[in-house]
């Protein structure tokens, strides 16, 4: 047989709606639900990145004809083809690994996946082609890079 | 008067049936688990007299810990290595609990608070390596935070909870600081304590309900003794591999340049080569959480039996067996794979 709550028989509470045991336990649920929402806040704050996101490279003159040039600071490619320059990141789109180059293609370390020299996938795991980043030219023509810019993959600068 | 027994004197009761303290039953794996935690405990103490939780320093500070501090070298390789082993003594230990059906009611409560042990092993071990903050673990760093990216709803918010910022950087290790020597520790310590309290509680040691003949048991002290003997065999082992043995420390995390040969710690090669298969959130996070399910649910699902306890390969116990041999093969050859390459 059940216990029977006390509380529930009493005349000077019955119609009640919130006997005490049911307020207690909806104190603390709501007080640990409080808690967690706080704790979970506290953990969240993000620091500001101090790392640029923007870079003003070489003159475009620098970048020759199927030239694959480095930008370690931006993690980034600047590559040059027949209708001009364009920027690929080097951040594989599987998990995040820096793909390196070899003769013809990117390649990661992590999981072995391959890119050619547009960014299209060769070989998985990735699924999805290298990002294509923002170039422009600043008033000095010189080539600025902005890794936070995504831009469609026909995109490119010709100044030539 | 009936006095309660102590903590230390419930776990070594004044006598105990002589076949549940057989060397060949249990091997002492959780016993010298325990011990290796005991080791992990003072070791990290000590290293926390010197170590430095900045990106800048970290990596810096165990240098301290390894070439100048007088025993430096040697207390950083005994945290090591009982790090390692302690994977390994909690994974044979695991087997032995399954082989020997003692996953069986009573104990399938503990079955759970022995998986959550497990679990605790591992996030202890790669958030040490992670402490680190060398070229070795960089990339196992950033693929392992990047996988936590492809979790659909709370990827992106956990990301941020576990690396502190939208990069790897400082603040990642300041986290990785604050949950390896303290969170981490303290639901160890609880669950840990409830784990050793209900063996007792659910009867001892599992031991065979047959054979009702053999009467011998075992006294308190001969337990403690046994107990003492394997310890001190631990520790010779333990102090001959850390002083023959230290362990690396590469040069200074640095995530600018491209990737390099990538390798996971040795525990988590099986899901790098899972993660060359497919999709990161399938390969990396569903599958892991499956096999964990499957161990999960083996006393629930699997076996609900409860004769066979304490019997080495008992009958009843098959699918459990067949099922643990299965899951451990398939992690054993992919590790395999994950080391050649």
């Amino acid at each position: 047989m059940a216990v029977r709550d006390e509380a529930y028989e009493r005349e000077d509470i019955k119609g009640v709606s919130l006997p005490r045991r049911a307020f207690l336990k909806l104190s603390l649920t709501a007080s640990g639900l409080l808690m967690s929402w706080g704790i979970f806040r506290f953990l969240s704050y993000q620091q500001q990145s101090e790392n640029p996101v923007r870079l003003t490279l070489q003159e475009p003159m620098a970048y020759p004809p199927d030239s694959v040039t480095p930008v370690p600071q931006l993690k980034a490619w600047i590559l040059r083809d027949e209708a001009g320059l364009y920027a690929l990141s080097a951040l594989c789109t599987h998990l995040g690994c820096t793909v390196g180059e070899t003769e013809t293609s990117f390649e990661c370390p992590c999981h072995g996946s391959r890119f050619n020299l547009h960014g299209a996938t060769l070989q998985g795991p990735a699924s999805k082609p290298l990002e294509h980043l923002d170039l422009s030219l600043s008033t000095d023509n010189k080539v600025v890079l902005d890794s936070s810019k995504k831009v469609p993959a026909s995109q490119r600068l010709n100044p030539f | 008067m009936f006095k309660r027994p102590s903590f230390v004197h419930h776990l070594h009761p004044p006598t105990i049936p002589a076949r549940e303290a057989r060397f060949r039953y249990t091997f002492g794996l959780g016993g010298i688990s325990i011990f290796l935690c005991a080791v992990l405990l003072i070791t990290g103490a000590l290293e926390l007299f010197y170590y430095v939780p900045t990106a800048a320093e970290a990596n810096a500070s165990l240098q301290t810990i390894t070439l100048l501090v007088p025993y430096g070298r040697l207390v950083r390789s005994i945290h090591f290595w009982s790090a390692q082993i302690l994977v390994v003594t909690s994974l044979l230990h695991m087997g032995r609990v399954v082989f020997t059906g003692s996953y069986k009611p009573p104990r399938r409560f503990n079955w759970l608070l022995g998986l959550g042990l497990l679990v605790l092993v591992l996030l202890f071990d790669f958030s040490g390596y992670v402490l680190r903050w060398d070229m070795d673990i960089a990339w196992a760093l950033l693929v392992g935070t990047n996988l936590l990216k492809s979790i659909p709803l709370i990827g992106e918010g956990f990301y941020g909870l576990v690396v502190g910022g939208s990069e790897i950087s400082s603040p990642t290790v300041g986290r990785f600081y604050g949950w390896h020597v303290y969170a981490l520790p303290l639901v160890t310590i609880i669950l840990l304590g409830w784990h050793i309290f209900k063996v007792r509680r659910d009867g001892g040691i599992s031991h065979s309900a047959r054979n009702p003949q053999s009467k011998t048991r075992i006294s308190r002290d001969e337990l403690v003794n046994r107990e003492l003997t394997a310890l001190l065999v631990t520790s010779v082992l333990l102090l001959a591999i850390a002083a023959l043995l230290p362990p690396h420390l590469g040069a200074k995390m640095d995530l600018r340049g491209i990737s390099a040969e990538a390798s996971a710690p040795w525990f988590f090669l099986w899901i790098q080569q899972l993660l060359r298969l497919g999709s990161p959130f399938t390969m990396g996070v569903l599958l892991p959480v499956a096999v964990l399910t499957i161990l999960v649910v083996i006393p629930y699902l699997i076996d609900r039996s409860s004769d066979g306890v304490g019997e080495w390969f008992n009958r009843r116990g098959r699918a459990a067996q067949v099922v643990l041999i299965g899951v451990s093969g398939l992690v054993l050859v992919l590790t395999l794979f994950g080391v050649l390459q």
